[in-house]
């Protein structure tokens, strides 16, 4: 029956195309949309997720999101090291300030200041340069997008000249010279990222009371890190999330706070709806359309079962083919943006089950309704002219 | 109204039996009765015709025949098997093995092949698609279509050669009993004469029994017995009424009506 029941579905070219293709469209829509909104919600937390080292991050209590920064005083890294558990324990200061460039702009940065003995959390990859190069005086190194788009010195005729290893810029009117030019993960703003040491960063920023952004630490092995973040709460008074935990904080902020979900979720249940409005309808169409064909194969022995297996087939086959090429196509759309723009795509294979999944209920939702329309169908509907 | 009972002929099988058969649509004060009351016997071998003016309840009566309508009350038996005892899947499957169709407006699947509808029972009772089709090429020899028409859609054939196909569909599994429900009714006078000399050849040929329901007089030649229906009843029996048919030996002797 499964030959019977292709050939019906590809022999009504028009009609399995159309559901082809609103099937294609959905899939499309809701994988692309996802994508993006998996790829800004990553770049929220992007810091933590370069950073990998540190098992615990301490901040400020009132903190709400990873750059909502309120400073400590640096006696807290000493606090924070003596608890027990503690395998080593490092100051981190991540703020904003302007770099003045070449031509008169300014641009504003992401400045990283690293812990100056170790380098913990220097970035995940050197394209250029040496991290070590961060000892020498004035040293930063620069991520290669902000280097090669918002840090670049633009030339009258509109080209732009990356920023290279050992170019000069002014942070805070102090001059600095690039030693490194790495690679990191996009951050939320798309700002530039420069790294240096944390005492280097501490000259640069502005003036203020205390400095130190966070606290990042290690348990020792075998230190459960939730016990060590409750220990080292009660030692300081401040707050001690796992990294886990601090992005899940950042993400949650970035959901309430914003209206992204609300704008992704509409477009992916407008991929959704089209997707059954479209779809559904054709596919619906389609069985009506060959309704008296239903029948007739019922009348000469085919059981309700053969016929809910032939119509369960035609809609998996539309709903393969269309999520196939709709997550074919997202992919090719991510992947051909992704290497010429900041656009913000991320596809993990969770996403591809939650479109597979939406695109499986459109089809059954659709199949469902065609089904009932076919088991309740009158094999003596043959001998109506 | 004239009764006539008579008895069956020595060796020839009753395939369908039905006695006080009624059918009845809706219920109360909006009830139709499409059979009040039907009495009535097909013998293996006979091509026996139902005639009757529209709505008088021929399609009803080949319908619960056939198994694709369930009756009101009396009785009806087919090849010995009562439908209002056996399951719809049960219902199902015996059509597809025993009852062959062919239908008024062909009813042939468009994204088919001829010989794929010719198939189309054999892959219903489980054969698989390349034998089936093979098989239905042989039929479809029979009814003189050649490779390029067995590969032709249904679009593609005229009237005359559709029901041909509708015959072959309704052969491919060797049934015992086939339905026609107004065979040469699309056709014109020429073909529909062709299409039922067909049907006579092919369908008698292994004993089987044919009902055909029609209003058409000009193939009334070809019945073995013709049953006149008005009303929801069968009024009068006539048996061998034209040369056509050639009636074989024995035909149509057990007719029997009852008012």
């Amino acid at each position: 029956m499964n030959f019977i029941a292709l050939k019906m579905l590809f022999g009504d070219r028009a009609k399995y195309l159309g559901i082809v293709i609103g099937l294609t469209f959905a899939s499309l829509l809701i994988t692309q949309q996802s994508a993006i909104f998996v790829g800004i919600m990553t770049r929220t937390f992007s810091f933590l997720t370069d950073f990998g080292l540190p098992d615990i991050w301490v901040v400020d209590p009132t903190v709400q999101y990873i750059d909502d920064i309120k400073p400590l005083r640096d006696t807290e890294v000493l606090r924070v090291r003596s608890v027990e558990g503690v395998q080593w324990a490092i100051p981190l200061y991540k703020g904003s300030l302007e770099a003045h460039l070449y031509e008169g702009r300014y641009q504003s940065c992401v400045l990283v200041g690293l812990d100056d003995e170790t380098l913990i959390g220097g970035p995940p990859v050197m394209v250029e340069g040496r991290l070590s190069d961060l000892r020498r005086n004035g040293a930063v190194i620069v991520d290669a997008v902000g280097a090669s788009d918002k840090l670049a010195h633009r030339l009258p005729d509109g080209r732009r000249v990356p920023l290279r290893v050992g170019d000069e810029l002014e942070l805070n009117d102090n001059r600095v010279i690039v030693v490194g030019i790495c690679r990191v993960t996009q951050t939320f703003q798309n700002n530039p990222v420069i790294y240096t040491t944390y005492s280097t960063a501490t000259l640069f920023a502005p003036m203020q009371r205390n400095l130190l952004s966070f606290v990042a630490a290690k348990c020792k092995p075998g230190v459960d890190p939730h016990a060590l973040c409750r220990r080292i709460e009660g030692a300081t008074r401040l707050k001690a999330y796992t990294a886990e935990d601090f992005e899940y904080l950042t993400f949650l902020y970035y959901l309430k706070y914003t209206g992204m979900p609300i704008n992704f979720l509409t477009a992916v249940m407008l991929g959704f709806i089209v997707g059954i409005t479209i779809s559904g309808q054709t596919f619906h169409n389609f069985t009506l359309d060959n309704l008296r064909y239903f029948g007739t194969l019922k009348a000469m022995g085919a059981t309700n079962r053969m016929l809910l297996r032939m119509i369960l087939l035609q809609a998996l086959v539309v709903g393969g083919i269309g999520y196939g090429l709709g997550v074919g196509a997202a992919s090719a759309w991510g992947l051909l943006l992704s290497g010429r723009t900041q656009i913000a795509f991320r596809l993990p294979w969770q996403l591809l089950v939650i479109s597979a999944a939406a695109v499986l209920v459109i089809c059954l939702g659709a199949a469902a309704l065609s089904i009932r329309k076919v088991m309740k169908l009158e094999p003596a509907v043959v001998f109506r002219s | 109204m004239e009764t006539s009972v008579q008895p069956n002929p020595p060796g020839r099988d009753i395939v369908v039996k039905c006695a006080g058969l009624t059918k009845t649509y809706g219920t109360g004060e909006s009830a139709v009765y499409a059979l009040r009351g039907v009495d009535l016997e097909v013998l293996a071998g006979e091509l026996l015709m139902l005639v009757g003016p529209s709505g008088c309840g021929k399609t009803t009566l080949i319908s619960v025949i056939a198994g694709v309508l369930h009756r009101s009350g009396g009785a009806c038996e087919v090849f010995d098997k009562d439908f209002n005892t056996m399951s719809v899947d049960e219902i199902t499957r015996f059509r597809g093995v025993k009852i062959g169709f062919v239908f008024q407006a062909f009813n042939l699947i468009p994204a088919l092949t001829a010989a794929e509808n010719v198939a189309t029972p054999l892959i219903i009772n489980g054969m698989k698609p390349r034998p089936a089709v093979e098989a239905a090429r042989e039929v479809l020899k029979k009814v003189g279509f050649d490779e390029r028409m067995m590969r032709s859609m249904p679009m593609d054939l005229s009237g005359g050669q559709q029901q041909r196909v509708a015959i072959a569909r309704a052969l491919v599994h060797s049934p015992s009993l086939i339905v026609c429900d107004e065979p040469t009714s699309a056709l014109d006078g020429e073909t529909g004469r062709k299409v039922m000399q067909l049907v006579r050849e092919l369908a008698l040929d292994q004993n089987r029994a044919l009902v055909v329901v029609t209003h058409d007089s000009r193939i009334f030649e070809f019945a073995d017995r013709i049953a006149e229906m008005e009303d929801g009843r069968i009024t009068r029996v006539s048996e061998h009424p034209g040369e056509g048919a050639g009636g074989g030996e024995g035909a149509g002797v057990s007719a029997r009506k009852m008012e």
